[in-house]
Parts: structure tokens; sequence; C-alpha cells
């Protein structure tokens, strides 16, 4: 089927598409976050595995590749983000819209806890950096992450160790201790 | 243990946690600190749940029809890129009414305009994108491009669309928001649904720029203003809000032309049971629905009274004029959920409460959603119960509720000691 596909059948390529549309999208919205922007960016990235499929090396993984065409949409998505105006962004993140799965409130409140803390030191990475480490989280070794950015070996490796040394970093003072810092004179009943 | 301690083991706990999470491969050192410090252990806990977090973030489903599309775009070559966009004609889709409507917050007015620069769109006399993105049936405009007139435009969800007026005014959409853009005798911007906020040049008297609902119309006489739509219930609620400067207000059920001011706010479209239209202010309103600011005072009066739907008008009002400090935010965030207490829905108060505390941490209003979370779930959630009231008193070892947590914490254990013995715990009260 794959050979179909990559000759241009578009049955195959509908087929290919369809048996990864999933992978396609649970990857770029680990990369890139909660965003209203995932279904232009899965288009994107269907659109390309399609445009880029003769160009297919046979020892390639079909998986790997497209997780490097995500890997790619996701970074240049990143990036755009990065220029926005804070303005706008500060809303769109809202802490509060994450989505947990844990049944319980108070665990839910804790895991959201984690995953806005995990997510705002993501994105105060670049976005190689960032990307780079997400993969890392989601399991990718760093053969894998090196193929899937299109880099060195060693290149990923020096993005890996940055990335975490500013990810942990990011967690170096207590969050808690700051409890009275609000003097700030409010009306309550 | 001491806090030198903690700051040295937090970082390490990182990560352990992208690691993995497992604590047995600590150094023996982190471990050692672990076993006897409570706030750490508390941080790995909530870390580790913060990166499988990242690790297993599920995307929200597609439904099938979208993917069919998407594959056959893909495979049929047809990009359809306009104007730079990728996505064009399969992504149009409508996006439910309510959905950003009324809960936006106004963000720094003013900010993001300094820019003067003028386009070729702009000299023509079109309104251009200055910012975001705009959705105008399959085609996405991308800041620089000319917004086009008479058609429904619709701003992604997340990302606020900025548009600048060939007079030079310009408007802010915030995410979600859906409108048309007409060049009568000065622009008129019809909102659907969302919500705009406008610095407006001084208008010539010939020119003037409205912003019209189903409900009322908002007229420039020179200004900084807000108007947002939503709809509940099927009916439409329109609230207009002023900054700077003067709004001329028509409102269509009435007819009746009010001129706002600086500070001032109205709300249109919402059915009383008598005829007195929604006011902020405390005392007898006046002939006319112009409002004081809505003050959360007001807020809680409505509440007490049983008026909550004017309670909830009123939250939607604020929203609009007050200024983005946190504080108010979180206690706005309070009064929702004493609404929700008011009308009896003890579980979704407690989720509202928990969602202070999770989205105004550090503010006094979470430290009181805390304890009153706590408080609420006493007999509904023993265990949540006792692990809010533990939370609380590390977060506010010196808190203003310590003594009733305690208390709590007591209760409970008496309870958990003589389990059938009956409510023994103190009744949930709200704050
Ligand atoms: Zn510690």
């Amino acid at each position: 089927m794959l050979a179909h596909a990559v000759a241009g059948d578009r049955v195959a390529q509908g087929e290919i598409l369809r048996a990864n549309h999933q992978y396609i999208r649970r990857l770029l919205h680990r990369l890139v976050g909660p965003t209203s922007e995932l279904d232009d960016l899965q288009q994107t990235v269907l659109m390309r595995v399609v445009t880029g499929l003769p160009r297919l090396r046979e020892e390639e993984s079909l998986k790997t590749w497209i997780g490097g065409i995500c890997v790619h949409v996701a970074r240049d998505h990143i990036r755009r983000r990065q220029v926005r105006s804070v303005v706008g962004s500060l809303e769109a993140d809202e802490p509060g819209r994450a989505r947990t799965t844990a049944g319980n409130p108070v665990e839910q409140l804790e895991a959201r806890e984690g995953l806005v803390r995990c997510r705002r030191a993501l994105e105060e990475l670049s976005a190689s950096h960032r990307v780079a480490l997400t993969l890392r989280i989601m399991g990718h070794s760093v053969d894998e992450i090196a193929t899937m950015m299109g880099s060195a070996r060693s290149t990923a490796r020096l993005r890996l160790y940055y990335a975490r040394k500013a990810f942990c970093r990011a967690f170096g003072a207590d969050p808690g201790d700051a409890a009275a810092l609000l003097s700030d004179g409010v009306e309550n009943t | 243990m001491s806090a030198q301690d903690c700051r040295k083991t937090r970082p390490r706990l990182a990560e352990l946690a992208l690691g993995g999470g497992d604590a047995a491969a600590a150094p023996a050192a982190v471990q050692a600190h672990l076993a006897v410090c409570p706030a750490c252990r508390r941080e790995f806990k909530v870390l580790r749940a913060g990166v499988a977090g990242v690790r297993d973030a599920e995307p929200p489903a597609v439904d099938e029809a979208l993917m069919r599309r998407q594959i056959a775009a893909a495979t049929r070559g047809q990009t359809g890129e306009i104007e730079g966009s990728p996505l064009a004609w399969w992504m149009w889709r409508p996006v439910a009414l309510t959905a950003a409507a009324g809960v936006l917050i106004l963000v720094g007015l003013g900010l993001w305009w300094g820019t003067g620069r003028t386009t070729p769109a702009a000299q023509a006399g079109l309104p251009v994108l200055v910012e975001g993105e705009l959705q105008a049936g399959d085609i996405t405009m991308r800041p620089g491009a000319s917004v086009r007139l008479d058609q429904l435009l619709e701003a992604p969800l997340d990302v606020d669309a900025k548009v600048r007026l060939a007079d030079g005014s310009a408007f802010r959409a915030t995410g979600g928001t859906r409108f048309t853009i007409k060049h009568a005798a000065g622009a008129r911007v019809t909102l659907a649904a969302g919500r705009v906020d406008v610095i407006a040049r001084k208008q010539r008297p010939d020119s003037t720029l409205a912003v019209a609902t189903t409900e009322g119309e908002a007229r420039v006489v020179g200004t900084r203003f807000s108007v947002a739509r939503r709809e509940r219930d099927g009916s439409g609620v329109t609230t207009v809000a002023v900054a700077e400067g003067a709004v001329q207000v028509t409102g269509h059920s009435d007819g009746k032309v009010r001129v706002l001011r600086r500070g001032e706010s109205i709300i249109l479209g919402v059915q009383q049971p008598q005829s007195a239209p929604v006011v902020a202010a405390s005392r007898p309103a006046p002939a006319s629905t112009v409002a004081r600011p809505a003050r959360i005072p007001d807020i809680r009066t409505r509440i007490r009274q049983g008026r909550v739907q004017e309670g909830r008008a009123l939250i939607e009002q604020a929203r609009l004029q007050m200024p983005v400090r946190a504080l108010d935010l979180a206690e706005l965030a309070m009064t929702e959920a004493e609404v929700e207490l008011a009308e009896g829905r003890q579980a979704s108060a407690i989720e509202r409460y928990l969602d202070v505390v999770a989205r105004y941490p550090r503010t006094t209003q979470a430290e009181q959603a805390l304890f009153a979370a706590a408080q609420l779930s006493v007999n509904r959630a023993p265990r949540d119960c006792a692990r809010l009231l533990d939370r609380y008193l590390k977060d506010y070892p010196r808190g203003r509720f310590t003594e009733d947590v305690r208390r709590l914490q007591r209760a409970l254990e008496q309870r958990r000691q003589a389990p059938a013995s009956g409510p023994g715990a103190p009744p949930a009260r709200a704050p």
C-alpha cells in the first residue's frame, strides 16, 4: 500500500492518512499544547505527508517520518506564537481550562496545577528545546528525536541537555512561599 | 531539614519527574530529604502528575466528517491556499454562540495599537486586520489583510483579532467573536456574539462608528468602549461599557437613546419579571437603565436577596468594566461560586471554588475558596475535605481560617473513629 501511495494512488494515500490521523493529532497536541489551531495544524501535516510521500526513502519508518513532519509544523507554530503579543495569550492559556482525567476533584486540582506549571516551564523554552524535551517526555529516544527534528544526534543531545536544565531551573523556587504577597485591600464579605 | 535543603532539592525533583518519576531512583540525599519534608513530597507529586499530563495529553476528539474532509482535501491537493492560509475551504464550521462570549476579560486596551502604520488597504478605505486572525467563510485572514465588508467574520477561539478602520479607529474582537463590518456613513460593526473593544478616533458628525446588536446599538462620540453580546436560553444580552469619553446607546426594545459616560455601562435585552431594568446602583433605580459600575457588594446583595439572575447579569457587566487586576477577577470568580451555592448546586460551587484556587493562586480569594471548598465537601466527600484541609494548613500556616480548619479536622477525625454516629461535623456554610 505504501508503494501505491508513494506512486500517487489517492486511495492508498487516503488510507495512510486515515491510519495515522489520530497519531498526528495526538503528537501535535502534545507538542503545542491546547490550541484552537489544532485542526489547521493537522491539515497542514496531512497535506505535507501527501506532497512529501514521493520523497520518502525506503529505509525510513513511516511513523517517524510523519512524526518529523508534525515536529516541523509544531515548531513553526510555536515560533509564530512566541512572536505574537503577550496580551492575547494571557487569556488563551487559562490554566483553569486544562483537561485532566482523574475523577477526584482534589487530585484533579493537583494534576492541573502540575500540568499548568510544566506547560509554563516548557513555554519558557525556545521552540527547538521545547519540542525536543516534549518528545523526550513522550518517551522517544535521542536517535528518534534527532531523526524527527532533522538534526544530528549531537545536536539533539545538546538541545535536550539545555532544555532539561532550563526546565528544572524553572522549579527551583518554592511556588508556595509567596502566599501572603498581596496586601492589596479587597472588599470581602 | 532547612529551606536551603528544599531549594537544593526542588530542581532535582523536576529532573526526577522528567525521568519518569521513580522516587527510588533518586540520589540518596534527595530521598533523605523527601522522607522528612512533606512540602517537597507534595511538590514531587504535583510535578510527576504534570509531566505525566504533558506525556499523556489527549487532543479534543475529531469528528469523522471533519476527518474525511481533511483527508479528501489533502489527497486531492485542494490546498485552498488563499492569502497565506493552508486551511481555507474545509475549515469553516459554526462555533457555538456562547463559547467565548461574555467570559472574556478586558485586557490592556490601548496596549496593542501604538503602531500607526497605514497599509494600501487602509488607504483604499478598507479595514485592515492588524493582528490575530479572522475567518470569513472559507478564507482565513492574516495580519495585513484587508477585511471584507458585509461578511460574517469570526475570530478563532483563542486568538483576538485587531482591526483598524480606515479613519484610524480600531477595535479588538476577542476570541470567538462573530461580527460583520458594514460601511455606511462610518463603519458599522454588527456583533452577533462575543465582544469588541473599540478605540475610536474623534468622529466627524457625518461619519460615526457604531457597534450594533439585536438588542441595541452603541455609537461613538470619540471614545473607548466595549460591547459584548451573549445568548443564554435563546435570548440575547448585550452589554456596553465605556472606558473613556462618551457613547450614545440606543436600546431596540424601548427605542430609548442614552448617552453613557466614562465608567458607565448598560445591559440591554435582559428580561426582568418587573419592568425595572437591571442597574448596578444599590439605591432605587433611576428612570434610565444607565448603570453605575457594577460593584461586587451589589452582586452579593442580589445573591442574598435571591435575585440570582440579576446577580449573574451584574457579574457579566463587571467583567467588562473591571480593571484587570487578578484580585478583582478572583473576587468575581468567588461571586460565581456564590451564585451556584445560592441556587443549591453545591457540587458546582465546589468546582468553582477549586477553580479560584487553581486560577488565582496566592490571592486572599484562593485562601477563602480553598476553605469554602473544604467546608462544602465535609459531608459529601470527607476524604477530599481532609486533603483540602491539609493543603490549607500547608499553604496558609497562619491563615485566616486556621482555627476553623483545625476544628474541622478534629470533627472529621472524631467521625472517622465513630463512623455511624451521624452528622457530627459542623454544617457547611459559605464564607
Ligand atoms: Zn523540602
